[in-house]
């Protein structure tokens, strides 16, 4: 017998592992025209794991304190052999996962696969993609640099535009009230600790859920498959559907690759609290929309501040998407009502950005 | 008829074309076929994998004309099995030897040292020493009751820790697990293997300097 098929042996005489993994051998996933949307959540949870794994790396390096965290970063990108390419790949990774979770997200919605059973399944999506805004904004900062400085600076103190609890959130996350050495390190500690322990637990819903439910069909191919049963089609996923996944990840990673080695992530200069904001600062493009929207608001709209009205306001849109099963309204016009919400959403999203990009 | 029910359950199933020995193309399936060539014997169970392919399908063994498909389709999963398996080695060595090479440190600048002041004249009173910093390594520089100056690393040979001078013993001990050397770095008693090294000492006018030799 081979090796693998005595390890097997010895694991199935112990706990079962035949009866584990059965329910894995069994698991489809549905074939239809619309099948290439179910790669998308593959695809975030690899650049995750690239993430995961990067990241671990660069914390063999980094030191994070005012003092020496862009020292040492410089010390990753220039003296450490594949330094940049680490470093490159972890904030390149960064930014196609927030990409990937975005096209996952609305994927779903429009597919409408958040509805009855899985309502919970997308509340969990939508919290891990806040815990990946999270991600970033605190990742952006460690590096120390000018740009970091002054994002952290604007997105704190908008946190700290909440009614009522928004200036203890600020010094809660500046751990005083200006952005210090202080705040790099509860930065590092969200970024490596608090996150990565949320994340997992909630992936780990997420996939406990997406496991539970099966792959959810599309209600027109539904429709079609319960008119005409024997058009039903499924695919086994292991190892079918998983070696088609495989063929995403490597697409994934050869545009990882690729960016990350032609367009090596820079550094830019040492942050100097006492220097003067530098022109035409901007923040990483997945806030660009909300940022440019802030700055449209007028300083006082009736007799509220702009900041606070739009802060509010992104806060009660998040709070919809987040529960967006929930309310919607269970009637036809109601489903119309939310798919033309989500075409609004990518619009809203892709002008905003657009706009943030060519405005001054 | 029989014929052309097998064809049109084909079509349903979206096989037609997929079918070894059928048409030139390597079916994408092969892929999956190659993975399970391990447990996959005969003929019977390469069909009844084809037939799960999707479910409530199923798909007759030896539809195709030729007779020897089986083996045919044998060598192709070979084939594939290698490529796929060649392919994902390939990959993970990519990316295992960058790792590697980013885990070791760069090596450290050697500042070179081989001669320091490590002391002035007046700063020890006989029976006393100092550690002083030798390049990256501390050094410990003695002045003995009868006035002599001894200098030595100050890395234990035992364990690398830092060695200490004791005025009662008037040796040089270690804390750590009790390692003793005499005032030329001699071990006398404990763990440690070997003597420490030693050092010149110079005396330039007011400074003392120290030398490897």
């Amino acid at each position: 017998m081979s090796i693998a098929g005595r390890v097997q042996n010895w694991l199935d005489e112990r706990f079962g592992w035949a009866e584990l993994i059965a329910p894995l051998k069994e698991k489809t996933v549905p074939h239809h025209r619309r099948s290439y949307w179910y790669f998308l959540g593959g695809m975030t949870l690899f650049l995750f794991l690239i993430q995961v794994m990067t990241g671990i790396l660069l914390l063999l390096y980094y030191r994070p304190s005012a003092n020496e965290a862009f020292e040492s970063v410089q010390y990753i990108s220039t003296q450490v052999r594949y330094g940049w390419l680490v470093r490159s790949i972890h904030s390149w990774s960064a930014n196609l996962m927030i990409f990937t979770a975005f096209a996952h997200m609305f994927s779903v919605l429009f597919l409408r696969a958040y509805r009855k059973p899985r309502e919970l399944t997308w509340v969990s999506g939508a919290v891990l993609l806040f815990l990946a805004f999270g991600f970033g904004f605190s990742g952006y900062l460690l590096p120390w640099n000018t740009l970091a400085f002054f994002a952290t600076k604007v997105g704190t103190e908008v946190a700290g535009q909440v009614p009522v609890i928004g200036p203890w959130i600020m010094i809660f996350l500046r751990g005083g009230p200006e952005v210090t050495g202080a705040t790099l390190t509860r930065f590092f500690g969200f970024h490596v600790a608090v996150l990565p322990g949320l994340t997992t637990v909630l992936l780990g819903l997420h996939l406990a859920l997406v496991q539970r439910f099966g792959i959810s069909v599309p209600p027109a191919v539904e429709k079609q498959w319960n008119d005409a049963p024997h058009e039903r089609r499924e695919m086994k996923f292991f190892p079918n559907f998983l070696l088609r996944e495989l063929m995403a990840w490597y697409t994934a990673l050869a545009v990882l690759g690729v960016l990350a080695a032609l367009f090596p992530w820079g550094l830019g200069t040492k942050a100097d609290p006492f220097a003067s904001a530098p022109a035409g600062i901007k923040p990483e493009w997945y806030f660009l929309f909300a940022f440019q929207t802030l700055k449209l608001i007028p300083a006082k709209v009736l007799w509220i501040d702009g900041e606070v009205l739009g802060v509010l306001a992104f806060g009660a849109a998040g709070l919809v998407w987040l529960l967006l099963p929930f309310v919607e309204p269970r009637r036809p016009a109601g489903y119309r009502a939310v798919i033309a919400l989500g075409v609004f959403a990518v619009a809203f999203i892709a002008a905003m950005t657009a706009y943030g990009y060519l405005s001054k | 008829m029989l014929c052309c029910e097998v064809a049109r359950r084909f079509r349903l199933a979206g096989v037609l074309r997929e079918t070894p020995a059928m048409g030139g193309s390597i079916p994408d399936r092969g892929f999956a076929a190659a993975r399970n060539q391990s447990r996959i014997a005969s003929p019977q169970a390469w069909a009844d994998t084809r037939s799960n392919m999707h479910t409530g399908e199923t798909v007759p063994p030896n539809i195709s004309p030729g007779g020897n498909s089986a083996a045919r389709s044998s060598s192709r999963r070979t084939l594939l099995k290698t490529f796929l398996g060649g392919g994902i080695a390939a990959s993970l060595a990519s990316f295992l030897y960058p790792v590697l090479r980013y885990l070791v440190p760069p090596v450290e600048t050697n500042l070179g040292v081989d001669s320091v002041v490590a002391a002035t004249v007046h700063e020890l009173k006989p029976n006393s020493a100092k550690i002083f910093r030798f390049g990256n390594r501390p050094a410990l520089l003695i002045r003995t009751a009868e006035g002599e100056y001894q200098a030595m690393s100050a890395t234990c040979t035992h364990l690398s820790c830092t060695v200490q001078y004791r005025k009662d013993t008037q040796q040089v001990w270690c804390a750590c697990h009790n390692g003793v050397y005499d005032l030329n770095g001699r071990n006398l008693s404990g763990p440690p293997p070997r003597p420490l090294e030693k050092y010149q000492v110079h005396i330039q006018g007011d400074e003392i300097q120290v030398i490897k030799t």
